[in-house]
């Protein structure tokens, strides 16, 4: 469903991304773990047409991003670390708008049963937004992708923020997503999370995939040691 | 999808805090002003109406005398006040509402109402037009600076253009909510000024109907060139508060600045004539022609000779008519040709002054703007020109029948020949055709033409800043 | 001292502020050359009314040598009343460009309401106003004061630095005031300049008095917006928030303010009936002149001291007496007239402290001597030297007294006398305490906002 083929994104001579080669399947969660400045962020903006890369492709759903940016975010559906919302706006009426531009209009009713699924109570939804905390925007965020039947869903810095409570419900969130057939790109720093949702891992140094484990891979390692073990390699 | 997003803009604005304030602050000022001008108006009328009728009679009541001394006895008009004045006074506190009409001279219109004020009123009054024409952009402006670049900063941009909207939409869609925005307010803003203007009895309904509907089209033109401008400035620059200062700017040297430093550049290099030369010509030139009341002058002898000769008399005594009555007739004939002249130099001057900062209006569009509100208002120079040309040809009129009244009724060489208010009575009274609004259009053309460059030149920028959207925050 | 240094300099540092203190003293200069431009053209226009003057005075003189002369002659010719041009006219424009700087009096037309106007100027020119120094520091200035110190702290609070610096345990109120004169202070200075360049560009010696109060208002005025900056400071929690801040409360004090008052101040005392007054006159004119030579018998009966020796009824003698009923009769619509202007004047007076604004602008055409005050002076003295001239040839026309050599020097001569620098001097000084007060009205509001805790919220 994601795809990138040799993506290469530069700033100032230096390869942020660097002929980076990814997949990621319907139903497959995959973490994508590396220090600041490996490229998580810029791969993520590759992916949403936000940058065009300078060599190589990345597709969703088979459409190139650079051709046709508008056609792929159609089918993606994006929780930055901070989800954006209007403060003057309740959930509900945020959640409306949004899907409306994302060309999948709803009535009040199914939105705020969407917003329910993601984990919103009702008297939450219907109130400004400006008041929200983290964990609730990213419900909201999470409604959207419900909303708009996203096959992708990209996701950056996800849990960092949420208190333990807020982060598992946010992880039975992805795995129901998952299951539904989403196939989930998940930029994080969060060791523990990935291990426990990921199916997939790949590690981003440079630029570049230095290790890509699979779930069986990542039961029987120490995820921590090799994550540092690669950092100073 | 471009409706949903002027529907969100609309709802958005509405609930800002800031924007309700401003808002209603420039609603109350409106309705305030409006219904001020319009007790100015009233009143300006009534006290016309007052004078003009004093006036009428004073004229009937002047007793018998020689129906030239009457010339001399003169009349006083008084300017009318366009009903539209109530939105737009225009030039109306500088320039004369009274004209002294006599025999031999055209005079200037005179007292001006800016010079019985206090010296606040240089400031200006606050009318419709003046709140339309400077507050309402700055209404737009607070809507409109943060409309992308204050959606980039809080990371709403990427948020809404990730849901796979194109952006173009999403510029021409804020731009639609913020023109909605600014039309849904003004709307019990001209429910008002059309209540207020329906209240006020005029010479020609229609027309001014005519005329409403254009100062409607020219303000909103007008304020279209900021919604669209603002949107596009806030969709090129890096932040909201760059956004904001640009506009802010741009608004200061508009509204604050162009007016007085057109004003300088133009006149600078189209100066209007000194009062004391325009006066000492004028006397040159009338001079030269034929003065009734010189028996020396050179030119009454070739007059008078030529008369003789053309009757074939040899004494002025034995002309059947009343010689003086024709000379007077003359004298007024040949003083006419040289005022038109004089005074049409000076008031095509004045007018390409007029013209010359509406093309100046091509760099700040307030200035043409204001011209053209003025034309359409009825309260600009044209009208007054239009006035002053009227009273002038009136006095003319009225001088004509004196003079050929001394020369058919008085027997010739009668210097004892009195006229009655019989005479008086034959002078229909002053009435001014109002400027039908295609005249009022013809004044206006160039102020027209440049709102309109201006309205393309915005909608164009927007077009190219919305392609240039830049998402940011890398 | 060390850390204003500090601002001073970082102030400085900033290319956007080279451009904006630019912009301001051309605009500054700009505004004194105009200035200056009209004061040398109302000095030329003086000198050559003053010369034909003189030149008509001698022609009189000499005459009276050889032989006396017909009051009537002498009283046709219509004399000259010059208001001396303004001293300081490169400061403001004020009303020198609609009211008229001299008048001309005519013994047979004292009754008609003088209608002169400056010149033939664009009335849509008036209508915009004049791009005077008056105009940049009352309008302008303001402006570029906001332009530099809007954002005191509005923009470290949004970025979150503001918290940071109120950390280390600096008095917010000290801080901010520190900053806000460093960057009104070049700007201040520049205003400043332009005023004392003002004061030199003109013929009149003596106007030291005038420069120090100019520069004192515009300092006070300066200060008052300085003031405001603070005060939307402390409310604001964003740059564009204070940027909006200080635009609305420019934008209510210059333009809102003054206009509105306008308005109202026309509609409760609505501007006198000049159009009454006009057609008035006439009507008592038309009355007088029916009553005629009955007229001019029972003036004679009532003036028994002017009555001519050979009691032959004159034309002019009889224009005169007529002119002397109408003015009778149209003393108490004169009355109202008059009565009106004051009372309009009046409410300026007391309503230009609502903005500081009004009260710059009418100190500054004051100090110039381009204000209102000064003009009416001058309308009221023609008024009075209206009588004066009259009280002089009337007797004798109606005597049928010529003239001789012996009355040469006691003509009547139109000499405007000046107001007491004391009540200028005072007006000016009410306005600019006003507007002191309004800055440190605006100052201590500021100081209860800029509590550390009240920052920090």
């Amino acid at each position: 469903m994601l795809q990138a083929k040799k993506l290469t994104k530069r700033f100032q001579d230096r390869a942020v991304v660097d002929n980076l080669d990814l997949s990621v399947e319907p139903g497959e969660i995959f973490a994508l773990l590396g220090p600041n400045g490996a490229g998580k962020t810029t791969t993520i903006s590759l992916f949403l047409g936000f940058l065009a890369p300078d060599s190589g492709d990345a597709l969703v759903g088979g459409t190139s991003v650079a051709s046709d940016p508008v056609a792929a975010r159609r089918q993606l559906a994006y929780i930055p670390e901070m989800v954006s919302l209007y403060p003057r706006f309740s959930g509900v009426e945020n959640l409306d708008y949004f899907s409306r531009l994302g060309g999948r209009p709803h009535t009040r009713a199914e939105l705020l049963a969407l917003l329910e699924r993601a984990g919103l109570a009702r008297d939450a939804a219907e109130r400004r937004v400006g008041t929200y905390s983290k964990g609730m925007r990213q419900k909201v965020g999470i409604a959207l992708a419900l909303a708009t039947e996203a096959k992708g869903l990209l996701l950056d810095e996800p849990t960092s923020g949420l208190d333990p409570a807020a982060s598992h419900e946010f992880s039975r969130m992805l795995r129901r997503l998952a299951k539904d057939g989403v196939a989930i790109l998940m930029a994080t720093h969060d060791l523990f999370r990935a291990r426990e949702d990921a199916s997939r891992i790949g590690i981003l140094l440079n630029g570049r995939l230095a290790t890509q484990l699979t779930r069986d891979e990542i039961k029987n390692k120490d995820l921590e040691k090799l994550y540092l073990e690669r950092l100073r390699a | 999808m471009i409706f949903t997003i002027a529907r969100k803009e609309f709802v958005d604005a509405w609930r800002d805090g800031r924007f309700r304030v401003g808002a209603v602050l420039v609603l109350v000022l409106l309705a305030v002003s409006g219904l001020l001008a319009r007790q100015q108006v009233e009143r300006a009328r009534a006290e016309r109406e007052a004078a003009t009728a004093l006036e009428r009679r004073n004229w009937l009541e002047q007793g018998d005398k020689n129906s030239h001394s009457a010339g001399h006895y003169g009349l006083n008009v008084f300017k009318p006040t366009s009903p539209l004045a109530l939105f737009d006074r225009g030039i109306e506190p500088f320039v004369g509402t009274t004209v002294f009409l006599e025999a031999h001279r055209q005079n200037q219109t005179a007292f001006l109402p800016a010079q019985d004020a206090t010296s606040m009123r240089r400031f200006g009054e606050l009318s419709a037009a003046v709140a339309l024409q400077m507050l309402m952009p700055l209404l737009v402006v607070l809507l409109a600076f943060g409309a992308l670049a204050g959606e980039r900063e809080r990371g709403t941009l990427r948020q809404v253009l990730s849901t796979g909207l194109s952006p173009r939409s999403l510029v021409f869609g804020k731009t639609l909510g913020i023109a909605l925005t600014i039309a849904i307010l003004l709307l019990p803003a001209g429910a008002l000024l059309g209540g207020l203007l329906l209240q006020v009895p005029s010479a020609d309904a229609p027309g001014l109907w005519a005329r409403a509907g254009w100062l409607a089209a020219c303000y909103a033109t007008y304020l279209a060139i900021f919604v669209a401008g603002s949107v596009a400035v806030s969709a090129s620059t890096r932040s909201a508060r760059t956004a904001l200062t640009i506009l802010l700017s741009v608004w200061a040297v508009n509204c604050i600045v162009a007016p007085r430093l057109a004003s300088d550049v133009v006149h600078h290099f189209l100066p209007t004539p000194k009062l004391a030369e325009f006066e000492a010509k004028l006397a040159q030139d009338v001079q030269k022609g034929l003065d009734g009341h010189d028996s020396r002058s050179k030119s009454l002898e070739d007059f008078t000779r030529r008369t003789l000769q053309e009757h074939g008399k040899s004494r002025v005594e034995e002309l059947p008519f009343n010689f003086q009555g024709l000379v007077m007739l003359e004298s007024e004939r040949l003083a006419a040709q040289v005022f038109d002249h004089h005074f049409g130099r000076l008031w095509d001057r004045l007018q390409a002054q007029d013209g010359a900062v509406a093309w100046a209006g091509l760099a700040a569009p307030l200035l043409a703007l204001r011209s053209a509100s003025m034309a359409f208002a009825g309260t600009d120079f044209e009208h007054h020109r239009h006035f002053a040309r009227a009273a002038e040809n009136h006095r003319r009129d009225f001088v004509r029948v004196l003079n050929e009244d001394l020369m058919n009724n008085a027997r010739p060489g009668d210097h004892n020949y009195v006229a009655g208010r019989a005479l008086w009575e034959k002078l229909p009274e002053f009435r001014l055709e109002p400027i039908p609004p295609a005249g009022a259009w013809r004044a206006a053309r160039t102020e027209v033409l440049v709102l309109g460059a201006w309205l393309l030149a915005s909608l164009g920028f927007l077009a190219f800043s919305a392609g240039r959207i830049r998402v940011g925050g890398e | 001292m060390n850390t204003l240094s500090l601002e001073l300099r970082l102030f400085l540092a900033e290319r956007a502020t080279w451009i904006v203190l630019v912009l301001f003293a051309s605009t500054l200069a700009y505004g004194i050359a105009n200035g200056a431009r009209m004061g040398k053209a109302a000095h030329e226009s003086a000198q050559l009314v003053e010369q034909d003057r003189q030149q008509w005075t001698k022609q009189v003189r000499d005459a009276l040598e050889r032989q006396a002369i017909d009051p009537r002659q002498v009283a046709a010719r219509p004399t000259v009343a010059l208001l001396p041009p303004a001293p300081l006219p490169a400061l403001a424009i004020g009303q020198s460009d609609l009211l008229p700087a001299h008048e001309s009096i005519s013994l047979w037309r004292l009754e008609k309401p003088s209608e002169g106007s400056a010149g033939l100027e664009n009335p849509a020119r008036l209508l915009a106003g004049r791009f005077d120094l008056a105009f940049v520091l009352v309008w302008l200035l303001p402006l570029f004061l906001l332009a530099a110190a809007y954002d005191l702290c509005a923009g470290d609070r949004e970025a979150g630095t503001l918290r940071m610096v109120l950390a280390q345990g600096v008095a917010p109120w000290r801080w901010l005031a520190r900053r806000a004169l460093a960057r009104a202070a070049p700007m201040l200075l520049l205003a400043a300049a332009g005023t004392i360049v003002a004061g030199m560009l003109t013929e009149e010696r003596a106007v030291g008095a005038r420069v120090v109060l100019a520069l004192g208002v515009v300092l006070a005025y300066g200060l008052f917006w300085v003031a405001v900056c603070a005060l939307v400071n402390g409310f604001a929690r964003s740059a564009a928030s204070a940027a909006t801040g200080v635009g609305a409360v420019w934008v209510g004090f210059v333009l809102v303010l003054p206009t509105l008052l306008n308005v109202i101040v026309e509609s409760l005392h609505p501007s006198p009936p000049r159009a009454e007054l006009v057609a008035e006159s006439r009507a008592a004119a038309v009355e007088a002149e029916q009553r005629g030579n009955e007229l001019l018998s029972t003036f004679y009966r009532d003036h028994p001291e002017l009555a001519p020796a050979s009691m032959q009824a004159d034309i002019t003698s009889r224009m005169l007496a007529q002119q002397d009923e109408v003015g009778r009769a149209m003393d108490p619509v004169r009355q109202r007239f008059t009565e009106a202007v004051l009372s309009q004047q009046r409410v300026v007076d007391r309503w230009r402290f609502a903005s500081p604004a009004i009260a710059a602008h009418e100190a500054l055409a004051d100090l110039a001597g381009t204000g209102y005050w000064r003009h009416r002076a001058f309308q009221e003295q023609v008024a009075a030297f209206k009588d004066e001239l009259h009280g002089y040839y009337s007797p004798k026309i109606h005597k049928q007294q010529p003239l001789t050599k012996a009355d040469g020097p006691s003509f009547p001569r139109f000499e405007f006398v000046e107001e007491e620098p004391g009540r200028w001097m005072s007006r000016v000084a009410t306005s600019l305490l006003g507007i002191l007060a309004l800055a440190a009205l605006a100052a201590v509001a500021a100081g209860t906002r800029l509590s550390a805790r009240k920052l920090a919220a």
